[in-house]
């Protein structure tokens, strides 16, 4: 199939995030420029532009049947925001460096926020507090993943290693590892049997984490893969990383069906449609791409 | 705020004259001043006097990755980026570098810049000297030395002029202090706040048709102002406005909607957002064309920064990342500008150097950036008559340092000044102690004889 990039949407700096909403009809992306930016799809008019964060916003999450946004920043932030009216709707804080990666559970319920201080704060979205600190990194902490049945997260960072965590208990239950560079990012497989896990290298590796050991590597990127989504089928694994460039591959076999070429800088997000047929990409070439799964074979 | 009534002056520090015009801030209802300005003729195109033109990259570029790479270092070393060759055999240079690959006949490259003082700060590279143990008075920036020795070219524009917008970093958003030689040769800070908040007020268009009489008032004002000093004893922000005011010239030269759409795009754009995550000045690819407009219009000396290239890896971007934002922007601004000034016959005349306050690390650090590396740097020459296609130095095989011929920041502002025509055996300024000054230590660095 091939992959058609059917809209661009700019910011006024790198893009670090971007996510799809349930429905298909928004998109947020999360900039270096301080802002989030919401999209309407198929139209590509914005929706709103959300200021107030006072850094970069790492990561953006749709919640609450798509009337509010999650967002995390470099400024050590998670705020909620209603996209109905623009508002800051809560801001929490807790991290003292800078807070570089977020997860939220399935059930929306939860969310983990990594950081620079080599800690990870666990938050309750619903009452919007801290629930929890979990401490066991020797470094800075740069991705974070929430298993689709919301018992686990992973996460890695400069101390090469990736740790799982119990939720409930609040524990680190295991360690992964240890990757040869720094872990860039990390995803559960829909099934949440696997966990891929990208670093500093050209290298995607897939751990069975039951195991702890790497049951297969993906190549493909000429620079280090800076992020992993899988389809929500987990069906295909799509991978962007420092060479512009984002790999869409069968899962299961590996085999790249699409290589998407345009970004002119490193892809730092990249998000799939619930339905599968759009993927989205943030990249430091301050745009967000969306591509069209088309139903024409090339 | 500055008012100008009848046919007289009052300033707001209580001078009891009449005025006519009142400059104040936005939002009276007056007309901008480009705007009024806008009508008058063009005056002058291109200039037979020496300039130099000197883009700052805020922060510190990358040499190893942009004009000294090192394809056979370990990775951790040589980093993300090919060279390319370039139109001069034996010259490579980064891979997005394509444009002033084809151009480097035009540009000689230092590739051991030596003599950095380590801080982040634009200070030696406008004004040559360390900060350290300055005369009394404190050392004046190139522009403002120009300025002093060399007067203007004409009454309308500034010797100096600075297109450095305000920056979070301090040490970043000088234009370059006047020290010892006066504050009447301060350069001019076109982007500083305030400068663009001279509107005329209580006059409109048709009220202001007669040209002359406006002229003439503007004449008979500066006559007055001459006559008691009163010039001199303004604020030099207020003397900057006054010129801004009265010099049609300038404004038009600032003003970049006039120009040609064509050249405009050759240049790109950019944008006034602070680059990288805010604390530095703008990637304004424009700023090359308003110095060159400059240059014709009569400035001596103009410096711009140009972006944030402090790049010391995650979570704002790695040094690769940011390069790749960067260097095309570069290659594109700058081969432009040497494209626009030879085909007006300026290329001559006018030099340029693109420098930044050191060099970066060798090492790759591990969250993908590189630190700061006041042990060797780069720069790139073009213009004013030097020898250009060539590389002056050598580093070693990791870039860390000098190991051929360094080249220290005085020898490089000796080659401008010489440049210019000005002797820098001979030339002087006196500090505020009556002590006369020469402009670099000339005893020690000389114009460099592979350039000139």
């Amino acid at each position: 199939m091939s992959i058609e990039p059917i809209l661009t949407f700019r910011h006024d700096n790198a893009v670090y995030s971007v996510a799809f909403s349930s429905d298909g009809k928004l998109l947020a992306s999360g900039s270096l420029d301080k802002t989030i930016g919401v999209w309407e799809l198929p139209s590509g008019n914005q929706k709103v532009r959300l200021k107030g964060h006072r850094e970069a916003v790492c990561t953006v999450v749709f919640q609450n049947d798509n009337s509010l946004l999650l967002s995390a920043s470099l400024d050590k932030t998670l705020r909620t925001w209603n996209l109905e009216s623009g508002e800051l709707k809560s801001s929490l804080s807790g991290h003292q460096a800078y807070l570089t990666c977020m997860a939220a559970s399935a059930d929306e319920t939860l969310a983990v926020t990594g950081s620079h201080d080599k800690e990870l704060l666990l938050w309750d979205t619903e009452s919007s507090r801290q629930v929890a600190v979990l401490q066991g990194h020797t470094d800075l902490v740069s991705c974070v993943a929430w298993s689709p049945d919301g018992k686990l997260v992973a996460s890695g960072g400069l101390d090469l290693v990736i740790r799982i965590w119990d939720v409930e208990s609040r524990r680190q239950v295991m360690e992964i590892g240890p990757h040869p560079k720094p872990l860039q990012s990390i995803a559960f497989s829909p099934d949440g049997r696997k966990l891929v896990a990208s670093d500093e290298s050209p290298v995607v590796r897939v751990w069975n984490f039951k195991s702890g050991k790497v049951e297969r590597t993906f190549e493909g990127h000429e620079h280090s893969v800076k992020t992993v989504a899988f389809s929500d089928d987990g069906r295909q694994l799509a991978s962007g990383g420092a060479d512009s460039r984002i790999i869409v591959r069968a899962f299961t076999t590996g085999r790249i069906e699409h290589r998407l070429e345009g970004h002119r800088n490193t892809i730092y997000g990249i998000a799939w449609s619930a339905d599968g047929q759009r993927l989205a990409s943030a990249s430091f070439d301050r745009t967000v791409r969306v591509w069209q799964l088309s139903a024409e074979t090339p | 705020m500055l008012t100008i009534q009848g046919s007289g002056l009052k300033l707001c520090d209580g001078v009891a004259r009449r005025s006519v015009l009142k400059i104040g801030a936005l939002g009276l209802g007056g007309l901008s001043l480009p705007q009024l300005l806008q009508a008058e003729s063009a005056a002058g195109t291109g200039s037979s006097h020496k300039s130099v033109i000197m883009v700052f990259l805020t922060g510190g570029p990358p040499h190893q990755d942009m004009v000294d790479l090192k394809p056979d270092a370990p990775v951790e070393y040589r980093g993300e980026f090919s060279p390319i060759r370039s139109n001069v055999a034996g010259i490579d240079v980064c891979e997005h570098m394509p444009l002033l690959a084809q151009r480097m006949d035009q540009l000689a490259v230092i590739r051991s810049l030596v003599g950095s003082e380590g801080r982040h700060s634009a200070y030696q590279c406008l004004h040559g000297h360390p900060t350290l143990k300055q005369p009394p008075g404190g050392w004046p920036c190139f522009g403002a030395a120009v300025s002093k020795l060399q007067g203007q070219v004409n009454e309308e524009t500034p010797v100096a002029v600075s297109l450095q917008p305000r920056m979070g970093g301090a040490g970043w958003s000088q234009p370059g202090q006047p020290g010892f030689a006066g504050m009447r040769h301060a350069p001019f800070a076109a982007n500083a706040p305030g400068a663009n908040d001279m509107v005329l007020t209580g006059m409109t268009q048709q009220t202001l048709a007669d040209r002359r009489t406006l002229l003439g008032s503007m004449e008979s004002l500066r006559r007055q102002l001459s006559a008691t000093d009163a010039i001199d004893g303004m604020d030099s922000f207020y003397r900057q406005a006054f010129e801004i005011l009265t010099s049609g010239k300038l404004v038009k030269a600032l003003d970049v909607d006039d120009e040609d759409p064509a050249i405009r795009e050759r240049y790109g754009r950019g944008s006034k957002e602070p680059a990288g995550y805010g604390d530095a000045g703008w990637l304004r690819n424009e700023d090359f064309l308003v110095a060159r407009r400059l240059v014709e219009a009569g400035a001596r000396v103009v410096t711009l920064s140009f972006g944030r290239w402090d790049w010391h890896g995650q979570p704002h971007g790695t040094n690769f990342d940011n390069a790749r934002d960067h260097i095309p922007a570069l290659d594109q601004a700058l081969s432009a500008l040497l494209d626009d000034l030879k085909e007006r016959g300026l290329d001559r005349d006018t030099s340029v150097v693109v420098w930044g306050e050191f060099g970066r690390t060798p090492k790759i650090n591990k969250k993908g950036g590189r630190d700061h590396w006041p042990q060797v740097g780069c720069a790139l020459l073009a213009g004013g008559g030097i020898r250009t296609g060539q590389v002056i130095g050598e580093t070693n095989e990791l870039a860390e340092y000098a190991t051929r011929r360094p080249v220290h920041f005085q020898e490089v502002f000796a080659t401008l000044y010489r440049n210019l025509g000005i002797d820098i055996d001979r030339a002087t300024i006196e500090d505020l102690t009556g002590r006369p000054q020469y402009l670099v230590d000339h005893a020690k660095y000389q114009p460099l004889p592979e350039l000139v």
